[in-house]
């Protein structure tokens, strides 16, 4: 039968790559990451005290520390390259997990623009593009109410880090200053080749070694995430189709949260599987009370990276802070999700600003560019 | 849910084949049953609940082989275009073989019979020949054949154009309406459903380029 096959034109362009090679290529992406996340920790050590503190003196407010989470994220287009390098820089000791968590939580905010940008690709159909932008928002809502409550709570409490020490203590047996990661030891050896290469072969020294190193990490990071989520979304593609129909059939709930965190586990990306629920929601296939928990899925499911960048650093500080990160969203949950009249906030706020933008499009691009760029960037100017 | 994202399955548009072919039966179950209605005496209110149950049915298929489309094209992209835009053709087709069986019933239902007529023959081997382009098309899905799609297609053909002589006779029969309008309805019903499933078998073999009512070289 036609549908299955593909036409003779796609076969000789597209040869597909067998599952265990893309398999076996995953896993060297994933190493790879880890010597990134190892190169700028190496990086960072190698700038020197005084530019360190020239860098990093202005994420010490709060404020500023989560428009800088949100403006990186924003401009990365990845929330795992942000979370990873800011695991990066509290495992070379240059950020305090009181810094970085913030910076965490506004990265979970900048998360939220891929997929609301993927649903100004319904914008000629005002019908589609309302269901769409509704999905999309969603995100921006619960994301954005979670952190106005969770971040005071925090700064107040310290809740979520002194429960994420508790954990790190528990996963690590000990509170030492620092713990012997076998990935570390194993990350060391292409370390050092990358710190040969630009120090003893190219022949740089001291701040532009630094800089140099910590450009190639976060290259090696972006391009180790990037290339996972493109193998890793061929691999599992059938399993994802097959378990969002599983869904259409048996509607949202907590199921549908732990579909929503295997998927991006499995694909390293939240934004992959929050923009698979917007053309599903414009053809009104998935309705936003059924999208909605898959986002929330999502965005647990994305704290795999911070967690696994951890795992090159020696300090357990960097385990604490990815694990804030996990907390941070499942406390989210938690707020947002068993009770009915809470649940239904962010899919009202949602609907609400879906209804303005369907009224008047134009106002949609200037959504997205003044939450998620002017605000950040005026509050880091002002902030810092 | 979860746990199918762990177990093994059809894969897409597999599942969408399979599903496709299960349509082409259902429908099969129904026109045979609405035909069985039109040459019987006797009460034919049980069937008529079976054809609708069925038509009801088809129509459920349809529906969530729209969904599993959408939802693959969600996953997959665009890479799959052409099966998808396939696949819904061939939903969108058996669903209106499945209205026309229906419609077939609905004569029986308005009390037309044709179990004393002269040609009824004619109705029995109507009804055998059709059916049988039922079990071909289904075969054609499953086991696609470039010899067996141009049988299927001269044999539809062949019967279209009967139906066709015979709706025209009828246009200008002398005879009461009683007796034409019934057999003109019902030929034309049969002649949709050959052209919906002839359009189905090949579209299946040869993509939705080849397909359609337009010819754009004419």
């Amino acid at each position: 039968m036609v549908s299955t096959r593909p036409s003779t034109t796609d076969a000789a362009t597209e040869r597909p790559v067998p599952a265990p090679i893309r398999a076996a290529v995953v896993v060297a992406l994933l190493f790879l990451f880890l010597v990134g996340v190892g190169l700028l920790e190496s990086g960072i050590n190698a700038l020197g005290s005084d530019v360190q503190e020239e860098l990093f003196s202005s994420v010490s407010n709060p404020m500023a520390g989560l428009f800088v989470g949100i403006l990186a994220t924003v401009l990365a287009q990845s929330s795992s390259v942000t979370t990873s390098t800011i695991v990066g820089l509290v495992g070379a000791g240059l950020l305090g997990i009181d810094d970085a968590v913030p910076m965490i939580m506004g990265a979970n905010i900048g998360t939220t623009v891929t997929n609301t940008l993927a649903s100004l690709g319904h914008l000629r159909r005002p019908a589609e593009f309302r269901l769409a932008f509704a999905a999309a928002t969603v995100h921006d809502a619960f994301n954005l109410l979670a952190v106005s409550i969770l971040l005071p709570i925090e700064l107040l409490t310290g809740v979520l880090s002194s429960a994420a020490r508790f954990l790190t203590e528990l996963l690590l047996g000990g509170s030492g200053a620092e713990f012997d990661s076998p990935f570390k030891a194993a990350v060391k050896v292409p370390v050092g080749w990358v710190e040969e290469l630009w120090g003893d072969v190219v022949g740089l020294q001291g701040t532009l070694l630094g800089v140099m190193l910590v450009v190639t990490g976060l290259a090696a990071i972006f391009l180790a995430l990037t290339f996972v989520t493109r193998n890793m979304r061929q691999l599992i593609a059938a399993r994802v189709e097959r378990s969002i129909n599983a869904m259409l059939g048996k509607g949202g709930g907590a199921p549908a949260i732990l579909l929503g965190i295997i998927i991006t586990v499995a694909v390293q990306s939240s934004s992959i599987t929050t923009s698979i629920m917007i053309p599903l929601s414009a053809a009104g296939v998935v309705s936003l009370a059924n999208a909605y928990p898959v986002t929330l899925g999502a965005n647990v499911g994305t704290t795999i990276s911070a967690l696994l960048a951890s795992l090159a650093t020696d300090r357990p500080e960097a385990l604490t802070v990815a694990l804030v990160h996990t907390l941070f969203n499942l406390a989210g949950i938690l707020l947002f999700y068993p009770v009915p009249a809470l649940r239904r906030l962010p899919i009202r706020i949602a609907e609400w600003l879906a209804e303005m933008a369907a009224r008047r499009r134009s106002m949609v691009i200037g959504y997205v560019i003044v939450t998620f760029l002017v605000i950040p960037a005026i509050g880091v100017i002002l902030l810092r | 849910m979860v746990f199918s994202f762990f177990r093994g399955g059809d894969e897409g548009l597999e599942h969408v084949q399979h599903e496709i072919v299960s349509m082409v039966g259902r429908c099969q179950h129904s026109f045979d049953l609405a035909m069985s209605c039109l040459v019987t005496d006797g009460d034919i209110e049980p069937i008529g609940e079976e054809v609708r149950a069925t038509d009801w049915a088809i129509n459920g298929i349809e529906e969530s082989v729209r969904r599993e489309l959408v939802v693959h094209s969600a996953v997959h992209g665009g890479a799959d275009v052409g099966a998808v835009l396939a696949s819904l053709l061939m939903v969108k087709k058996l669903e209106r073989v499945g209205d026309q069986a229906k419609n077939i019933f609905d004569l029986a239902a308005e009390g037309v019979r044709f179990s004393e007529a002269d040609d009824y023959d004619r109705f029995l081997d109507f009804r055998s020949r059709v059916s049988q382009l039922f079990t071909d098309t289904a075969d054609a899905l499953a086991e696609p054949d470039a010899a067996d799609l141009a049988g299927l297609d001269r044999r539809a053909e062949e019967l279209m154009g009967t139906f066709d002589d015979l709706v025209n006779a009828l246009i200008h029969d002398d005879g009461p309406a009683r007796y034409a309008v019934p057999r003109a309805m019902l030929f034309r019903y049969l002649k949709r459903i050959c052209a919906n499933l002839i359009s189905v078998a090949t579209t299946a073999a040869t993509g939705i380029d080849r397909t359609g009512d337009v010819d754009l070289d004419e």
